[in-house]
C-alpha cells in the first residue's frame, strides 16, 4: 500500500506534527478517503521504530504541546528507492501510480529526479503493453482463438494506455509548475484539535 | 538525369484537372493567334513586287524616285492598297506581327493557369521520388502539346481568314493574299518553332513556380528600364535621321524605331500600373476591413495575390491598343479639319479605310487582351475558391462577387486603354503641330479634344466589356462561391 | 553514386550497419528552434517508435530523415549514403526505390486514378507503364482498395487515402519505410491491415520508423525514442 513511503515524502520538505502531515496527505490525494488520525500515528510509530523517521521535539505554539517528526537519512533513502522502482503495470491498480508519480512531483527539489520517474514509469508500461500485444498477435492458434484471454488482454492494454496518456499531463504539468519551495510546520487551531 | 519513360512522361503530362485543361485550351489558343498573324505576315511580305500578283506599279523616274504608282485591278489580285503597293506593305506587316503581341500575353497568362496547384503536385511527386529532371520534361511535355495542336490549328485558321477576308470581300476591299503552297512549309516550320517555344516556356516558367507569393517590387527596376528603351529609341532615331541612309529605309525605320520605343515604355508602365493598381486597391480594402466592411475585403485580400506581370502583359496590350486608338483619332480629326489640305475625295476613302483597318486590328487586339485578363480571372477564382467560399459564407452573395471580379477586371484594363489612348493620341497631335508651327491655333486643339473624347469612350467601353465577361463569369463565381469548397481536403 | 546504379545490396548484408544515421541533427524553421542536436541510428530488422507532445519535432526529424528537408546541422546517412554528398536526382532516386515515405497529409497526386497513383515509384524509376500497373494492382489488393483502382483521391475517404499511400510506400518494396502517423485516420480493421505490411518490411531485414501519438501503437515497436522541445528525452528498448 506504500503508506509509509508516503509518509516519508509528506516529512520530505521538513520536520511536521500528525495533524499537519494528515492535512498535507489530503491535500496531495483529494481522490482517495481522508486519512484517519488513528492511521497517521500508527504509520509514524512504525516508521520511528524502524529508523526512517525520528521525533525531533515537541510544537506547542498557541496550544497543547503536539510531537514533531522529521525524516531520517535511512528514511530518504528507503523513500527515493521507492521512487526508482516503478509501480507495477498492473492497469486496474493505478492507485500506486498516482501515488508515485504524486510524490515524484512534490519532492522535485529534494533529490528525487520526477523525470526519471515518470521516464522509468513509462518504459515499464510500454514493455508489458508490449508482451500483452505480441501475446494476442501470437501465431499460435490456441492462444489467438482464446477469446477471453484476448479480451482481457485488450482491456488491460486501453488501461495501460490511460495510464500513459495521463502520465503525459503529470508531466506537462511538472513541466509548468514553478520549482517547490519547503514549507515549515504551521501552527494549528485550538478548536480543530482532534481527539488523538 | 531522368528515368522515366516516355509513358511516365505522357501520363503525368496530360491535363486531368479541369485547370489544367483550361490551360490546355488557352495555350493552343495562343499558339494558333499566333501561328496566324505570322503566317499572315509571311504570306503578305511573300507578295513581292511583281505586278502582276499585286495589281500594282511602281513607276519610277530615271534617277530611282518613286514618281507614282499605276493600280490595275487585276484578278489574281483585288488586294486593297495597303496590302498591294510595296512601298505602304511594311505598315500592314508591322501591324501583322503586332498582332503576335496579345497572342503572347494570353500565353504567358495561360502558362499561369493553376499555377499553385501544380506547385503542389510537384512537391508530392518530389516526396515520391521525381528528379528535378524528371519535372522538367512533364512540364515541357504538357506546353509542348498545347501549343503544338494549336500551331496546327493556325493552317485552318489561316484558310478561314483568307476566306473571310480575301474572298468574300469585293474586288480591291481584300485583306488576305490567297496563300501560296510555299506558305504550308512557312506553316511546317512554324508548327516546329511554336511547339519548341511552348517546351521551352513549361520547362523554363514552372521552375520558379508560385504564382501566389506577391512578387518583391521592382518599381524602379521597370522605370528605369523604360527610361532606357525610351533614350535608347531616341538615339537610334536621330542617329537615322542624320545618318547617311537611303531614305527608303529611314522612311521604314522610323516609325518601327518610334514604336518599338513605345512599346517598351508602354510594357513598363502598364506592369507599374498593374502593381502599383493591386497594392493600392489592397490598402483600401485593408482600410475598409479595419471599419467592418468584412467580406469583400475577405475576398479583396485574396485577390492580393494577382499575379501582376502575366496581368500586365495584358494591360500593356491594352495600352498599346490604346495608342493606335489616340493616333487614328487625332489622325482623322486632323483629317477632317483640314480636307482643304489633302482635298480629294479618294484621298480621303484611302486613309479612312487604312484608319478603319487599323482600328480593327487594334479591336482584335484588344479583344484577346480581355480575354487574356478574364483567364486571369477564372483561374483567380479557381485558385482562391476557399476564399471567395469564406466570403460568401460570410453573407456576400454572388451578384456582389461577380460586381467584384468585374471591378478587378476593370482596374487594368481601363487606366491601360484611357492611358495608352491619351499618350497615343496627344503624341501624335504633338507631332502633328510639330510639323507646321505656322498653323497652330482652334484647329489644332480639334485632335486633342477629338483624342479625350476617345480616351472617355474607350474607357467606357472597356469597363462595360469587363462588366459583360464578369457577368459571363457568373457560372464560375458560383462554382467558386459554393460551400462544398471549405470542406477540407 | 551513379544514378543508374542499383542501390548497394550489402548494406543489408551487414546486419550491424545502421539503415538510418541521424548525427547531431539541429533545424530551426525560420526562428522557431525545431530540433537540438538530435542523434538516431536505426539498424535492420527494427521498428522504432518516434515519439512526443506535438510541437516536440517529431515530423520535422521525420522530413530530415527522408531527406526531404536539408538540416541546419548534422548529417543524415540513409542505407550508408551521406544525403549531403548526393544531388537531387541521387536523393531522388534514394527516395523511390529505397526509402517508402508515408506523410500525415495530402501525399497523394490528386488528378491520377489510385492505379497509377500507387505506381509512380515505378514509373519515376523507369519501369513500363504495364508492368508497373501489375504491381501497383497487387499492392492495392494487399491493402484491399482493388474496387477504387480508377477512383481519384477525391472520390476517396481520409481513410481509403491513406491506405493507398501506404501501398504506395510499399510498390518498390523499400528498405526503409519511415511513416508519419499512418494509421490515425484508419478503422482498426484497416489500421490493422496497414501495420501488418508495414511490419512486413522489418520482417524481411528492413526497418520501419513511426511517428505517432499512439501509445499502443509505440509499445508495438523494439524501440521508442521520445523528443520534447526539439530534443531526445530518452531512447528506450522496448525488447
Amino acid at each position: 500500500m506504500a503508506i509509509g513511503e508516503v509518509h516519508l515524502a509528506l516529512l520530505l520538505s521538513g520536520p511536521r506534527h500528525g495533524y499537519d502531515i494528515k492535512r498535507a496527505h489530503d491535500a496531495w490525494f483529494p481522490a482517495e478517503r481522508p486519512l484517519a488520525f488513528g492511521q497517521v500515528y500508527a504509520t509514524l510509530g512504525r516508521l520511528v521504530r524502524d529508523g526512517h523517521a525520528e521525533v525531533v521535539g515537541t510544537h506547542s505554539e498557541g496550544g497543547p504541546e503536539r510531537t514533531v517528526y522529521a525524516i531520517t537519512g535511512s528514511g530518504r533513502e528507503r523513500l527515493l528507492a521507492w521512487l526508482d522502482d516503478p509501480a507495477p503495470p498492473a492497469g486496474t491498480a493505478g492507485e500506486e501510480i498516482i501515488r508515485k508519480t504524486v510524490v515524484a512531483l512534490h519532492a522535485t527539489t529534494s533529490g528525487a529526479d520526477a523525470e526519471r520517474v515518470l521516464s522509468a514509469q513509462r518504459a515499464a508500461h510500454l514493455r508489458r503493453m508490449r508482451q500483452l500485444q505480441r501475446r494476442s498477435t501470437s501465431a499460435d492458434p490456441e492462444r489467438s482463438t482464446d477469446l477471453a484471454v484476448r479480451l482481457a488482454d485488450r482491456h488491460a492494454l486501453l488501461h495501460l494506455d490511460a495510464d500513459l496518456r495521463w502520465l503525459e499531463e503529470a508531466a506537462e504539468a511538472l513541466r509548468a509548475q514553478p520549482p517547490a519551495t519547503p514549507t515549515p510546520p504551521s501552527p494549528t487551531p485550538d478548536d480543530q484539535e482532534p481527539q488523538p | 538525369m531522368s528515368a522515366l519513360a516516355r509513358d511516365g512522361v505522357r501520363l503525368l503530362a496530360s491535363p486531368r484537372s479541369a485547370a489544367d485543361r483550361l490551360r490546355s485550351r488557352a495555350t493552343a489558343a495562343a499558339s494558333a493567334g499566333t501561328g496566324v498573324a505570322l503566317l499572315l505576315s509571311a504570306a503578305i511580305a511573300g507578295l513581292g513586287d511583281d505586278p502582276a500578283t499585286t495589281g500594282v506599279e511602281v513607276l519610277t523616274g530615271a534617277d530611282g524616285v518613286v514618281v507614282g504608282t499605276s493600280t490595275s485591278l487585276s484578278p489574281a489580285s483585288g488586294l486593297v492598297a495597303f496590302v498591294a503597293q510595296p512601298g505602304l506593305r511594311p505598315g500592314v506587316q508591322l501591324a501583322a506581327l503586332l498582332l503576335v503581341l496579345p497572342f503572347v500575353a494570353l500565353a504567358v497568362q495561360a502558362l499561369r493557369v493553376g499555377a499553385v496547384a501544380r506547385q503542389q503536385r510537384e512537391a508530392t511527386l518530389v516526396v515520391v521520388g521525381a528528379s528535378p529532371r524528371d519535372l522538367r520534361r512533364v512540364r515541357a511535355a504538357s506546353t509542348a502539346a498545347a501549343a503544338a495542336r494549336g500551331a496546327l490549328w493556325a493552317a485552318p485558321a489561316h484558310l478561314a481568314l483568307w476566306l473571310l477576308l480575301g474572298v468574300v470581300p469585293p474586288l480591291g476591299a481584300r485583306l488576305v493574299p490567297a496563300p501560296e503552297p510555299w506558305l504550308a512549309l512557312v506553316w511546317l516550320l512554324l508548327v516546329i518553332l511554336l511547339t519548341g517555344a511552348g517546351a521551352a516556356a513549361g520547362a523554363l516558367l514552372g521552375r520558379r513556380g508560385s504564382a501566389s507569393r506577391p512578387v518583391p517590387s521592382s518599381r524602379w527596376a521597370w522605370a528605369g528600364a523604360a527610361g532606357a528603351a525610351v533614350c535608347a529609341g531616341g538615339v537610334l532615331m536621330t542617329s537615322v535621321t542624320t545618318l547617311d541612309v537611303p531614305r527608303p529605309v529611314q522612311a521604314a525605320l522610323t516609325p518601327v524605331l518610334l514604336l518599338v520605343a513605345l512599346l517598351c515604355l508602354a510594357a513598363c508602365a502598364v506592369v507599374v500600373l498593374a502593381r502599383a493598381a493591386v497594392r493600392c486597391s489592397t490598402r483600401r480594402v485593408e482600410r475598409a476591413a479595419r471599419s467592418g466592411a468584412g467580406a469583400e475585403a475577405v475576398l479583396a485580400v485574396a485577390q492580393r495575390r494577382a499575379n501582376p506581370v502575366a496581368v500586365g502583359a495584358s494591360g500593356a496590350v491594352l495600352v498599346l491598343v490604346g495608342v493606335c486608338l489616340g493616333v487614328c483619332t487625332a489622325f482623322g480629326a486632323a483629317m477632317v479639319v483640314s480636307r482643304d489640305v489633302y482635298g480629294s475625295s479618294s484621298e480621303v476613302v484611302f486613309y479612312g479605310s487604312g484608319v478603319v483597318l487599323a482600328c480593327a486590328v487594334a479591336a482584335v487586339a484588344a479583344a484577346v487582351a480581355l480575354v487574356s485578363l478574364a483567364l486571369a480571372l477564372t483561374d483567380h477564382l479557381a485558385q482562391a475558391r476557399r476564399a471567395v467560399a469564406a466570403t460568401a459564407a460570410l453573407g456576400c452573395d454572388v451578384p456582389r462577387l461577380v460586381e467584384v471580379q468585374a471591378r478587378a477586371l476593370a482596374a487594368t484594363a481601363v487606366p491601360s486603354a484611357v492611358a495608352g489612348t491619351l499618350v497615343g493620341g496627344l503624341c501624335y497631335a504633338g507631332l502633328l503641330t510639330a510639323v507646321d508651327w505656322t498653323s497652330v491655333g482652334p484647329r489644332t486643339l480639334v485632335p486633342v479634344g477629338a483624342v479625350l473624347v476617345a480616351a472617355v469612350v474607350a474607357g467606357a467601353a472597356v469597363r462595360l466589356v469587363s462588366c459583360a465577361v464578369a457577368e459571363l463569369l457568373t457560372g464560375r463565381v458560383r462554382r467558386a462561391a459554393a460551400l462544398e469548397n471549405l470542406r477540407t481536403p | 553514386m551513379s544514378p543508374d546504379q542499383p542501390s548497394p545490396p550489402d548494406v543489408l548484408a551487414e546486419p550491424t550497419h545502421p539503415l538510418l544515421r541521424l548525427a547531431g541533427i539541429s533545424h530551426a524553421h525560420g526562428r522557431t528552434p525545431a530540433l537540438h542536436d538530435v542523434d538516431l541510428e536505426v539498424g535492420a530488422g527494427t521498428a522504432v517508435a518516434v515519439t512526443g507532445a506535438s510541437g516536440s519535432g517529431k515530423s520535422t526529424l521525420l522530413h530530415v530523415a527522408a531527406g526531404l528537408l536539408a538540416p541546419d546541422a548534422g548529417t543524415v546517412e540513409l542505407l550508408g549514403h551521406d544525403l549531403a554528398a548526393l544531388d537531387d536526382a541521387e536523393r531522388a532516386q534514394l527516395r523511390r526505390r529505397d526509402v517508402g515515405i508515408v506523410l500525415q497529409y495530402g501525399q497523394l497526386v490528386p488528378d491520377l486514378p489510385l492505379l497509377d497513383g500507387v505506381a509512380l515509384p515505378l514509373l519515376l524509376d523507369g519501369a513500363a507503364l504495364g508492368p508497373a500497373r501489375e504491381a501497383s494492382r497487387a499492392a492495392l489488393a494487399g491493402v484491399g482498395l482493388s474496387a477504387a483502382e480508377d477512383a481519384v483521391p477525391a472520390e476517396l475517404s481520409g481513410g481509403q487515402a491513406q491506405l493507398a499511400a501506404v501501398a504506395r510506400a510499399l510498390v518498390a518494396q523499400p528498405h526503409l519505410v519511415l511513416a508519419d502517423e499512418p494509421v490515425a485516420s484508419l478503422d482498426p480493421a484497416g489500421a490493422a491491415l496497414a501495420l501488418d505490411l508495414l511490419w512486413g518490411v522489418v520482417a524481411r531485414g528492413g526497418a520501419l520508423v513511426l511517428v505517432t501519438h499512439d501509445n499502443v501503437l509505440a509499445a508495438r515497436c523494439d524501440r521508442e525514442v521520445r523528443l520534447a522541445h526539439g530534443g531526445v528525452q530518452h531512447d528506450l528498448d522496448l525488447r
